[in-house]
């Protein structure tokens, strides 16, 4: 991998306004532990990605796409992250240029962090036409241990036929698929289907957005087991802060 | 070369008996031992899952292999992707025969068939998870009428 500069340097460099990281939880429902955290950027105070990202074209953002999975990273392992680490990527650092990557490989091995704890979340929108050129770069980081998460699945360009060229180890439902569905029937036949498709692959479906315990209850009711939202933790300012576990939907 | 597995579903093509599926599995140990290749074989009720992982063209060119003989039909494949590292290498093909709760219970944890076991203490990922799918019932092939289970 190549040398790069230390991560300030290349903030400034990039032009970027000074942002750090908020860590939120995400739970498994039967064994009522963390099983990961996702790591959300924010501004130096805390303050909201909204903040930083404002006013950002799509050239800094990848730039801070970039510069900023290292510096979570670095985060993560000095808070002595015990668990799985989610990052974002945007799709296009992901596909089309790997060399985007190599400085996030080279803090994972530089902060101890081994690449099997590393979990890459993208979203599949339009910017991918090609599904299965997609599909062959995102599974040179699967070999390296590296699992994918496709965000937002469910919505817009990201639907079940995404599964026909790729099978990502995790898929996290669309916030919109999510709300209300305790009561929503559409919505309960959509996900039902995704979870069913999900099973048959070995996929994992991680349900984010969760603020109720209805929800909760309904979705751990069709074996949805990996939970984050409110309702379980809000995201920590640098810190990797704990979890609640909804008592009566513990599951045996 | 890029390690992969290759995951697959069938039928016996007719009731299969415990000699037969020796005779294979002995054929099997031997050859894939040579291809580097390791993996599992399970045999549910007249039902195949197989886990084939190695080198990406050998496994390629066994699966094709395997698809031909007719001791089996309805063969499909349910994955096929690169890997980080074997599930199964001390394998050069596990074997288990048995009935799904045995093979949940040893999936699990329960070192239900002891810890000579290919189940036992398999690494969580898509083997596993796809080994809980098809005890659960899912890909469960028959002789004729191949339809994934509910
Ligand atoms: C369910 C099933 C699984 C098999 N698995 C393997 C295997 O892992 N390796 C192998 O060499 N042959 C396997 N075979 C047998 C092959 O289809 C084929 O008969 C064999 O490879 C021929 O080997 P030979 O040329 O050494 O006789 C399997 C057959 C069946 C029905």
């Amino acid at each position: 991998m190549a040398a790069r500069p230390l991560i300030e340097g290349t903030v400034l460099a990039g032009g970027l306004p000074a942002f750090s990281y908020a860590f939120q939880p995400i739970i498994s429902a039967s064994t009522r532990t963390i099983h990961a955290y996702e790591a959300l950027v924010r501004g130096p105070a805390g303050e909201g990605a909204g903040s930083v990202l404002a006013g950002l074209d799509a050239d800094r953002v990848n730039v801070l796409d970039r510069v900023g999975r290292p510096l979570a990273i670095a985060q993560a392992a000095r808070l002595g992250l015990p668990c799985l680490l989610h990052l974002n990527c945007q799709p296009h650092s992901l596909a089309d240029q790997p060399q985007d990557m190599a400085p996030t490989l080279a803090a994972a091995r530089a902060h101890g962090i081994a690449l099997e704890r590393l979990v890459f979340e993208a979203t599949e929108d339009q910017a991918i036409r090609d599904h299965d050129a997609f599909a062959k770069t995102v599974n040179g980081y699967r070999a390296l241990g590296i699992k994918i998460a496709i965000d937002d699945f469910g919505a817009g360009y990201s639907g079940l036929n995404l599964l026909a060229h790729f099978q990502p180890d995790i898929v996290k439902l669309d916030l919109d698929l999510v709300r209300g569905i305790a009561s929503h029937g559409p919505r309960q036949a959509i996900v039902q289907a995704i979870v069913n498709a999900c099973f048959d692959l070995g996929i994992e479906v991680i349900a984010e957005g969760i603020e109720g315990i209805e929800e909760y209850r309904w979705l751990t009711g069709v074996g949805v087991e990996l939970f984050q939202g409110y309702l379980f933790g809000r995201p920590g300012f640098e810190s990797l802060p704990g979890a609640s576990f909804p008592g009566e939907a513990a599951t045996p | 070369m890029t390690l992969i597995h290759c995951i697959y579903a069938s039928a016996a093509s007719r009731p299969i008996a415990e000699r037969e599926l020796q005779a294979i599995l002995e054929r099997s140990r031997v050859n894939n031992a040579g291809l580097d290749i390791t993996g599992m074989l399970l045999h549910v009720e007249g039902s195949f899952f197989q886990v084939l992982e190695g080198p990406a063209e050998r496994v390629a060119a066994l699966f094709d292999r395997i698809s031909q003989d007719e001791r089996h039909e309805g063969v499909v494949e349910i994955i096929r992707e690169p890997l980080p590292r074997r599930a199964f290498g001390q394998w050069s093909m596990g074997f288990v025969s048995a009935r799904p709760p045995e093979v949940l219970a040893a999936i699990g944890g329960n070192d239900f068939f002891g810890a000579r076991s290919c189940l036992e203490g398999l690494d969580a990922g898509r083997a596993k998870k796809l080994l809980t799918a098809f005890a659960r019932g899912r890909w469960r092939r028959q002789s004729g009428s191949a339809v994934a289970g509910a």
